[in-house]
């Protein structure tokens, strides 16, 4: 990344003093005068704003300042120790939701929930849904709880570690399985990871490779007939696509499909059942991303 | 005074107002140009969020870009004012919106403009009368008090030369 000139600093102190403290954080003027109207908005005292611009120096990330982060229509609360909604998510989950038929009444499953934000977004677009939502953290199910009672937005919550065989088992079966899981490989955290998520956001959010589309494939495809998983590099996409190729069973009931996102970044991997289904998933997913298989 | 001048007088005074000035109100203005659902169909739309780079989990933004460029027109319109990305969506529409009308009038500016142009120009020549009227009165009472003082002056030299 190109260093940002001290002239650049000289500049943004001219306009504010609490200019100059955001730009390493946001690499531009322009950016980091956005910034900063945002955190005034939010700031009741002049002292308070300039905390919080030096608190930015030290990359803390701006929606664990703000306490929210806008996800589609909703307003989500952000604390520490909870992951950060992120676009790519903002955007799947839109439309996926938007896919659904208005009225319609399936169960879905939301699987890493963090701060609830796809569960909490599918139910209010589609508010027929029957919403499910665990995650192994105590700190994440207080939270989603919390965002659910703000919103009014009426989700189940369960604290449970997915991983476990038995978490599947207790459930009586559904129609969809959303999930956002932990998707970033040690080897590449330190390298491509930015200095505000490895220093500030849960590691246990963010790092796994390949145990949670392990666990899909073994545990939650039974109970399901359709998921979509949130992935950060094709090689996850490939492992869920080949274990189900692979899988004579498998591979004749299930369709295959990986999403990009705008930025032309493969972001989901997602599947259906070709029959025996409530609905017809194959007019749901149509477009929805490449079918693989 | 027989009593047909009576009737007719406010409506003759009402007139000569009205030729002189027709005032643009604030709250009156013709309406912003609205965004259609036809020109949903005619739009491209695109989602900036810094480029390069991993995204996903890997990186935290907290800015998101709108950009709409109308196709025929080929005219383009970004937004990236709102932390979030519905309400920047909706925002760069109404921009778009605002420009479409632009350019369907030839590139000349629309009633809206032309109405809130004069609204400004009006706001700044009544600014001017009320600066200008101030002025007057204020000079109007100096020049008063100098009078008054002078003519203190007089009397205050009259008494002594009497004395």
């Amino acid at each position: 990344m190109p260093r940002i000139r001290p002239s650049t600093f000289r500049k943004a102190l001219a306009i504010d003093k609490a200019l100059p403290f955001l730009l390493p954080e946001c690499r531009s003027i322009a950016a980091a005068k956005q910034e900063l109207q945002w955190i005034k908005q939010e700031c009741h005292t002049k002292r308070q704003v300039f905390e919080f611009c030096k608190l930015r120096r030290n990359h803390y990330p701006l929606q664990y300042l703000l306490k929210s982060q806008p996800f589609g229509p909703l307003d989500i609360s952000c604390k520490r120790g909870v992951l950060i909604p992120r676009w790519e998510t903002e955007e799947w989950t839109m439309d996926l939701a938007q896919r659904l038929v208005s009225n319609s009444e399936l169960r879905l499953v939301d699987l890493c929930t963090g701060s609830g934000c796809i569960a909490l977004l599918m139910k209010h677009l589609r508010p027929k849904l029957t919403v499910n939502a665990f995650d192994c953290s105590p700190l994440a199910i207080s939270l989603a709880s919390q965002n659910a009672q703000k919103l009014n937005i009426h989700v189940q919550l369960g604290l449970q570690n997915i991983l476990d065989d038995s978490a599947a088992a207790a459930l009586p079966d559904f129609d969809i399985i959303t999930c956002n899981p932990p998707y970033i490989p040690h080897s590449t955290f330190v390298k491509e990871t930015s200095t505000s998520v490895k220093l500030y956001e849960p590691k246990l959010a963010l790092l796994g490779s390949f145990e949670f589309y392990e666990n899909l494939v073994k545990t939650w495809l039974s109970k399901t007939d359709a998921f979509v998983y949130e992935v950060g590099e094709l090689s996850q996409c490939t492992y869920v696509q080949n274990k189900i190729a692979q899988d004579s069973i498998l591979s004749k009931l299930w369709r295959v499909g990986f999403k990009f996102d705008s930025n032309h970044r493969i972001r989901v991997v997602y599947g259906y059942k070709q029959a025996n289904t409530t609905v017809d998933w194959s007019k749901i997913f149509q477009d929805f991303g490449e079918l693989k298989h | 005074m027989t009593p047909w001048i009576i009737q007719i007088a406010p409506i003759v005074r009402r007139r000569l107002h009205s030729c002189c000035t027709s005032l643009v109100k604030k709250n009156k203005l013709p309406p912003r140009p609205k965004w259609t659902p036809e020109m949903e169909k005619e739009l491209e739309e695109k989602f900036l969020h810094g480029g390069r780079g991993p995204g996903g989990q890997k990186i935290n933004k907290s800015n998101s870009k709108v950009q709409l460029k109308h196709v025929p027109s080929g005219l383009v319109v970004e937004c990236q004012e709102t932390r979030s990305r519905e309400h920047n969506r909706k925002i760069a529409r109404e921009k778009m919106a605002f420009q479409l009308a632009v350019w369907t009038n030839g590139g000349n500016p629309i009633e809206r403009q032309t109405a809130l142009h004069e609204w400004e120009k009006q706001g700044k020549r009544s600014r001017e009368r009320k600066s200008k009227n101030k002025h007057d009165r204020h000079e109007e009472s100096r020049r008063e008090e100098r009078l008054r003082d002078m003519q203190e002056e007089q009397q205050l030299v009259e008494s002594l030369f009497r004395d």
